[in-house]
């Protein structure tokens, strides 16, 4: 009875993620593997947990929408926003409410430059982001004006693949992970300060700081 | 009343089961939240679970070491 019952432990483990094994992503380049005499992890160190699964993104066709209470909406192709804005380099931990965390060097521009670009509205005092899968979550306006938040689209110095949010992922830092919105489609400006996304409207934390509980 | 050691022992060693149990069920309803939630008719989503495991995360804690303690130095009265 005592070895069935270790033995379905140690099944429950393994198949619960505990020791899950995930199948390595094809990648663009090398990944680098330190940054600055930091050890960073690996692109397949993220285990998958999105909504619908990963979505693969038609770079052709991608457009990324500044609007709602903006003077100027703005649309952007993938090189518009790489290309025309300043890049940054930033070593940030992303720490997942599942307990796992991982150290990336992330390549990106700032949300901050993309809102100024489209001028948000006096009253405007949110930002929503939407993602190709229905994905949503929301943060003060404040997070991006007062921060150097990055939305990036390199990871570890290559392209962020598509299991990892493709064409960009959002460095949501010193929040938890389910802030980090992946596969961006639209940055929404909002008066609506009480919005909540798919995971705060499931009982998770609004702010997503990780000085916080992440249940509410 | 007098105590029952053997009944303590035997409830120590049951609780510690069904905690395990729904420690595993609520990691799973927590990691594969796509999988678990539609099984479970919606009862267990992640949140719940999260709620579930963190609740439980002491007294599974207590309940391994009364396990672990109780297999090691009551040697359950064998003689």
């Amino acid at each position: 009875m005592r070895r069935v019952l270790t033995v379905l432990a140690i099944i429950c483990l393994w198949s619960s993620g505990c020791l899950k094994l995930s199948q390595p992503i094809k990648l663009n380049a090398t990944e680098v593997r330190q940054y600055q005499g930091k050890d960073l992890s690996s692109v397949n160190d993220f285990r998958e947990n999105s909504i619908k699964g990963p979505q693969y993104i038609d770079a052709d066709t991608y457009k990324l929408k500044v609007d709602g209470l903006v003077d100027t909406p703005k649309e952007y192709t993938i090189p518009q926003v790489i290309d025309n804005h300043q890049n940054y380099q930033k070593s940030v931990t992303l720490n997942c409410v599942e307990g796992w965390s991982v150290a990336i060097l992330w390549e990106g521009v700032l949300v901050r430059d993309l809102l100024k670009e489209a001028g948000p509205k006096s009253g405007a005092n949110t930002v929503i982001f939407h993602a190709v899968d229905g994905y949503t979550t929301s943060f003060p306006i404040g997070y991006f004006t007062d921060h150097d938040i990055l939305m990036a689209y390199k990871m570890n110095n290559v392209t962020i693949p598509p299991e990892r949010g493709f064409p960009f992922m959002l460095v949501a830092e010193d929040k938890w992970g389910y802030k980090w919105v992946k596969w961006i489609t639209e940055i929404e400006v909002s008066n609506d300060s009480s919005y909540e996304g798919y995971w705060e409207s499931r009982g998770y934390s609004d702010t997503g700081n990780l000085n916080e509980s992440s249940i509410k | 009343m007098e105590f029952d050691m053997n009944l303590a022992r035997r409830a120590v060693h049951y609780l510690f089961l069904v905690v395990t149990i729904l420690m595993a069920v609520s990691g799973f309803g927590i990691i594969d939240y796509q999988i678990v939630g539609p099984l479970t008719g919606g009862l267990l989503t992640k949140t719940f679970s999260f709620q579930i495991h963190n609740f439980l995360a002491i007294p599974f804690a207590i309940l391994l070491i009364l396990h672990v303690g109780i297999v090691l130095f009551l040697k359950k009265g064998r003689k």
